[in-house]
């Protein structure tokens, strides 16, 4: 009988200590206790909504603080929050090169293996990858191209451009009947390079070296046939005035509302806009840029993944920590915050019904190019501010090509830029 | 900095004799020390010690999270090459020029218009101050309105005189008139906060030099040129200072209104750094670039210092 005792006592203690190393290990899924009555905080530039924070706290027990930064300085926020390795737990940042320039510093814990990542569609599993590991996933997708108003190109029975020539017929007919074709905003320069992003974007997918080969100084942006003839492009657009006036210092969103007033008949833009973009009194829609000459196959859209969320690697509360990413990759999680924020969900069978012109959205992306999440962080910084450079005089199409290896050249000096 | 105290008692011979004449010892007061310490401390820690850690991490390359690594000059070397940080530097220099001359121009006028005054001047000088006390953010909020091509009155303005063709249609995406029209925005901003340091000068002044000047028969811009000139001297020395100081690190005007552009012709040294860390990640580079900046600031206030001087002795 004590024998026997003896014996129980020793299985509990073994399958304790089982249970114990299971819930500490990597893989598989965060365990259900010992977090409960924990409080983890999250630093990131999304909203979540507060109902998903709220569900997590009834099924769960752990309540998350959100330190929501959503401004232009979120950069700078996050490097000194993590440099200090401030009490944060979840993080939310950038896809590409902020991610990479983390992950490469250990700054997030290594979630390969674990479950929740099984609920990720391979798009939003793709940005998180580096140096072989998974440190995050993209909680939201999107897909950039042309939001055109309808009522316009009915008016002046224009169809929707397949080629570039097209495009450009478009846009004389359009100046011609007195509305300004295309909405830039040179005041935010981030906003510039949807002039030439799906060409990055669909140059890399054919030509899957090209961005490892730019890092690594085999090939230079002069190589990619498809950037450089997009960039002599829109030197095109700039000597025909195709543009809206004062595009030269027009802020952001000043520039969406030109459109959204209808006196822009095109703004290149991604989707993300749908959250702030409300036509007045016109029909819109979506178009990808047609990049491509007359005669050649339709260009695709370029999407990309972004939205990354991840774990701290010295956030001392991993498991609560890890449940929470676990919750927010859960389908009826992950569609609250679609509808929420208006983007499309990278979580296997989310269906957001986000804005009324998903569909346009959703064809795009069927097809879409995936953009490189190897970019620079010089390149993707100030490279699309080149194209400013243009329409200000002071830069030739060839010019603006050379800046941008120049960008690429400090970029290659560090070790950080590709995963 | 340490206290020293002069210990005069009369030393005595070795023999016990008649005293000797005073010795002089000098005696050391710790206590000083003790009670500078926590003040010194501080600005040790938060002051020199990232002044001192600023100019290791010039020699090195760093993106601000990975471990740095020791470069040498590299980053000076190729700053001397910079044509865009030679072009930040320029534009710093003009920017310098245009505001301080605005802003000690607009600040003594005003503060020459009150001091005749007679009524409302509290009002007034109220008035001329509050831009002073305002976010910069605010600032860049209206004067972009004003600015603005689409919506801003400066434009309306031009187009209802038939003057839209020219740069007051689109004053900041104009490279021939940003740098003027940020400009403007920093001395409209801080011309008020000279004026104080301008009527507290001119308050300063007796009043019977005026008389005295009027007597004999000095009016107007001769009692300007020979009274409230030379008497305002110091008043000018601290504006023309100050103003130096901050405007060679212009930064969040710039920033705000026109992020550097159109094609960097408002780009400043500020504006640069701030790219050169947090959009390109490059921030070995970046506090070179600070370091250089430093270094120019220090030159140009202690040769200003050193100019004042001079004149003074004359």
């Amino acid at each position: 009988m004590k024998h026997s005792r003896t014996l129980a006592a020793a299985a509990a203690t073994l399958l304790m200590a089982t249970a114990g190393l299971t819930a500490c290990s990597t893989g598989g899924s965060p365990s259900s206790a010992s977090s409960e009555g924990q409080t983890i905080n999250v630093l990131g530039y999304q909203p979540i909504p507060q109902e998903i924070l709220d569900d997590f706290k009834t099924k769960t027990g752990i309540t998350v603080k959100l330190d929501r930064q959503g401004g232009g300085d979120f950069a700078q926020i996050l490097q000194s929050r993590v440099s200090a390795k401030a009490d944060i737990d979840v993080l939310n940042v950038r896809a590409g090169a902020e991610f990479n320039k983390y992950a490469k510093a250990n700054s997030f814990e290594d979630l390969s293996g674990q479950g929740l990542l099984n609920n990720v569609d391979e798009i939003g599993l793709e940005p998180g990858k580096v140096d072989g590991k998974t440190y995050g996933y993209s909680q939201s997708s999107y897909v950039t191209g042309v939001f055109y108003n309808k009522n316009i190109f009915n008016k002046l029975g224009i169809q929707v451009p397949t080629s570039w020539d097209e495009l450009t017929a478009a846009a004389a007919k359009i100046k011609a009947a007195g509305t300004a074709p295309f909405v830039f905003t040179a005041a935010d320069a981030w906003t510039n390079q949807y002039f030439y992003h799906n060409a990055i974007a669909v140059y890399a997918k054919e030509h899957p070296t090209f961005m490892e080969d730019l890092a690594t100084g085999k090939a230079k942006w002069q190589d990619n046939t498809l950037f450089t003839k997009q960039v002599q492009r829109f030197q095109d657009l700039v000597k025909k005035d195709y543009f809206v006036p004062g595009a030269n210092s027009l802020p952001g969103q000043e520039g969406q509302n030109m459109f959204a007033s209808g006196k822009a008949a095109m703004y290149l833009m991604g989707t993300w806009t749908l959250s702030s973009l409300t036509p007045a009194g016109f029909e819109m829609g979506m178009f990808p840029l047609p990049i491509n000459d007359a005669g050649q196959p339709p260009a695709p859209a370029s999407s990309l993944a972004d939205n990354m969320y991840t774990v701290t690697s010295w956030s001392k509360k991993k498991d609560a920590a890890l449940k929470f990413l676990d919750f927010m990759t859960q389908k009826e999680s992950a569609t609250k915050y679609s509808e929420a924020n208006k983007n499309a969900s990278t979580i296997k069978g989310a269906t957001g019904n986000f804005s009324p012109y998903q569909a346009d959205s959703d064809a795009l992306t069927k097809t879409a190019a995936p953009y490189p999440t190897n970019m620079g962080p010089s390149v993707n910084g100030t490279g699309p501010g080149i194209l400013g450079d243009i329409i200000a005089g002071t830069a030739s199409a060839d010019d603006a090509v050379k800046k941008f290896q120049s960008l690429q050249d400090d970029d290659n000096q560090t070790d950080y830029n590709t995963p | 900095m340490t206290r020293l105290t002069v210990d005069a008692r009369p030393a005595v011979s070795r023999k016990g004799s008649a005293p000797l004449r005073p010795r002089r010892r000098i005696r050391f007061e710790w206590s000083f020390v003790l009670l500078a310490l926590p003040a010194l401390l501080v600005y040790l820690g938060f002051l020199i010690g990232p002044v001192i850690a600023g100019f290791y991490f010039s020699f090195t390359r760093w993106d601000g999270i990975n471990p740095p690594k020791w470069i040498g000059i590299d980053n000076f070397v190729k700053m001397a090459g910079d044509r865009k940080y030679a072009a930040a530097l320029a534009h710093t220099l003009i920017f310098t020029a245009v505001i301080v001359a605005g802003q000690v121009g607009v600040g003594l006028g005003l503060a020459l218009l009150l001091n005749r005054a007679r009524r409302g001047v509290a009002f007034m000088r109220g008035v001329f101050f509050a831009p002073a006390l305002m976010s910069t953010a605010v600032i860049a909020l209206i004067w972009g309105f004003m600015y603005s091509p689409a919506v801003g009155l400066l434009g309306k303005f031009a187009e209802a005189t038939g003057l839209g063709g020219t740069f007051l249609r689109d004053v900041l995406g104009n490279q021939q008139s940003a740098l003027l029209g940020v400009s403007v925005v920093v001395i409209w901003q801080f011309a008020g906060y000279m004026m104080i340091i301008f009527l507290a000068g001119l308050k300063n002044i007796p009043q019977e030099v005026y008389e005295a000047a009027a007597i004999d028969g000095a009016h107007g811009a001769r009692q300007f040129r020979s009274i409230t000139w030379p008497l305002l001297a110091p008043s000018v020395s601290i504006a023309v200072l100050i103003s130096l100081a901050g405007n060679l690190k212009l930064f969040d005007q710039v920033y705000l209104m026109t992020g550097g552009g159109p094609a960097g012709a408002t780009e400043t040294v500020g504006t640069l750094i701030y790219q050169t860390a947090f959009l390109n990640s490059n921030y070995g580079y970046s506090v070179a670039q600070s370091v250089v900046l430093t270094v120019l600031i220090v030159l140009v206030v202690l040769s200003r210092r050193w100019l004042t001087s001079r004149r003074t002795q004359e």
